[in-house]
């Protein structure tokens, strides 16, 4: 069919060596570290040249896919965490139903004067007491997140009495206080991590992380928190699924 | 009000009982209730509505004018006026959960539509034959002429066989999706920071090597949970965002 070979002008032999090489790791469900075959193999088995599958693999390592070990081959790159945007759901519970373990150490936690900034976010009269805890979150034994927490020392009194490396922030919320989320608005944007960032997220300075920002609110439309989030880029992915109500 | 239904003459020929440019209107509603005129491609223009009716082309603009105002046609200028099908209550657009935060002025412009066979891997994504025929869309935004993001699109050409009359230049695809009533029903999203190629950030305006890039992902689903659209866009992370609204489930 004259058709059929004027449409197969049209995939280059680097574009189609990369969606080889990258149904090869779809199809094969190759777990993390696990090494993919040598080059040269590759080239046999797909039939094309060395150069055209050296910029395949090189465009995988690029998209996060593979990584190059010197010396000893190329590997599958270790699957990033989802960070699920099904809804409000405390990270805590999230990580548990995906049965990834997760630990929570506090970094800080202090009593402010309401600042602009957040006044804006929290409707808290400025200067009016607010809590703001800083969280660091271990996910499978790696520090992945830095979380920081505002919220009004009047909806929430004496919070420093809560556990909050054992309880998670949503549960007390629930339990003790009677407030309970029920939506929120996230802003998800990159940015780098300073010194001291990167230090507690063993990565390297400057290196770009998720910088999540949101708000959460009760049913009563009161905003309950304020946070910031920094998310390993190289950990996680944010993930949502949707599907078309019913009617 | 259909004007001339009662008369017995055809409705598509212009008679004196009635204003002309309802009466073209009509005839102009019609063809397109009828699937004459189809969603997705230009109506002729005025001056060939004004030559096959004989009437003036102030006539023909204020038939055209009182349809955009329907929202049945929509007007894109230097292009010509097309035909919008009726909307479905939730768009494609409500589902995808990533809102990107654009420059208020922005646009986009396609770079390649072709028709490619599937190859190994959107064989796999589509669940099709490797050697069926796919359309590969690329388009980049672009705000104040600097590219803000691009977008690979992959559709396989069963799913719309008609895409290459509707110009996507003009519509997006979900808009093409609407029109042929092809329904998504569900959406599955990941953004993740990439490294990105060296194309990649040549095309998105040689983006430093110290800013990072976005990647999108989507897959739309159909109601047997066949994917029947894939799109990877590439953001650069110093010029978008993104916004997610969260409900308690």
């Amino acid at each position: 069919m004259e058709n059929k070979s004027l449409m197969e002008n049209k995939t280059s032999p680097r574009t189609n060596a990369v969606e080889k090489l990258e149904n090869y790791l779809l199809v094969n469900h190759l777990p993390a570290n696990s090494k993919i075959p040598s080059e040269r193999d590759l080239c046999k088995l797909w039939n094309v040249n060395r150069t055209t599958l050296r910029f395949a693999v090189d465009m995988l390592i690029d998209s996060g896919k593979l990584y190059r070990k010197k010396g000893a081959g190329t590997f599958v790159a270790e699957a990033k965490l989802p960070r699920n945007l099904l809804g409000v759901n405390s990270f805590a519970s999230e990580m548990r139903q995906q049965g990834t373990a997760l630990t929570t150490k506090i970094l800080s936690f202090r009593t402010l004067e309401c600042t602009k900034q957040i006044s804006k976010k929290l409707h808290v009269t400025l200067g009016n007491k607010i809590y703001e805890i800083i969280r660091l979150r271990h996910v499978q034994g790696q520090p992945c997140i830095i979380e920081t927490t505002y919220i009004n020392a009047e909806t929430f009194p004496n919070f420093e009495n809560y556990n909050l490396e054992k309880d998670s922030m949503y549960s007390i919320f629930t339990n003790i206080y009677k407030k309970k989320i029920i939506r929120g608005e996230e802003n998800i944007s990159v940015t780098y991590a300073t010194k001291e960032e990167a230090a507690f997220l063993e990565i390297e300075p400057d290196s770009p992380v998720f910088f999540a920002t949101g708000v959460t609110m009760s049913s009563e439309n009161e905003p309950l928190e304020y946070y910031k989030l920094l998310f390993r880029a190289d950990r996680f992915k944010f993930v949502s699924v949707t599907h078309r109500r019913e009617d | 009000m259909r004007s001339n239904s009662a008369s017995g003459e055809s409705e598509n020929t212009i008679n004196y009982k009635t204003p002309i440019y309802l009466q073209l209107r009509e005839i102009i509603r019609n063809k397109i209730e009828d699937g004459e005129y189809t969603p997705g491609t230009a109506i002729p223009s005025e001056n060939e509505l004004s030559e096959t009716y004989g009437i003036n082309r102030i006539t023909v603009r204020n038939a055209i004018n009182a349809l955009v105002n329907e929202g049945l046609l929509r007007s894109v200028q230097g292009k010509g006026v097309f035909v919008i099908g009726n909307k479905a209550e939730e768009t494609i657009a409500e589902l995808n959960s990533f809102i990107p935060v654009l420059p208020k002025q922005f646009s986009i412009k396609e770079q390649v539509k072709e028709i490619r066979p599937a190859g190994d891997l959107f064989a796999t994504l589509f669940n099709i034959g490797v050697s069926e025929p796919i359309y590969s869309i690329v388009q980049i935004v672009l705000s104040n002429a600097e590219p803000i993001s691009y977008d690979e699109i992959y559709i396989p050409v069963a799913v719309v066989p008609q895409l290459q009359v509707a110009s996507s230049s003009v519509f997006s695809i979900d808009d093409i999706f609407e029109f042929y009533d092809i329904e998504v029903s569900s959406v599955r999203q990941n953004l993740e920071i990439i490294t990105g190629t060296q194309k990649t950030r040549h095309i998105l305006g040689d983006v430093p090597p110290e800013i990072a890039i976005m990647k999108l992902e989507s897959s739309y689903l159909d109601n047997r949970g066949q994917v029947i659209e894939y799109k990877s866009s590439f953001v650069r992370s110093d010029t978008c965002s993104f916004k997610v609204f969260l409900d308690a489930k």
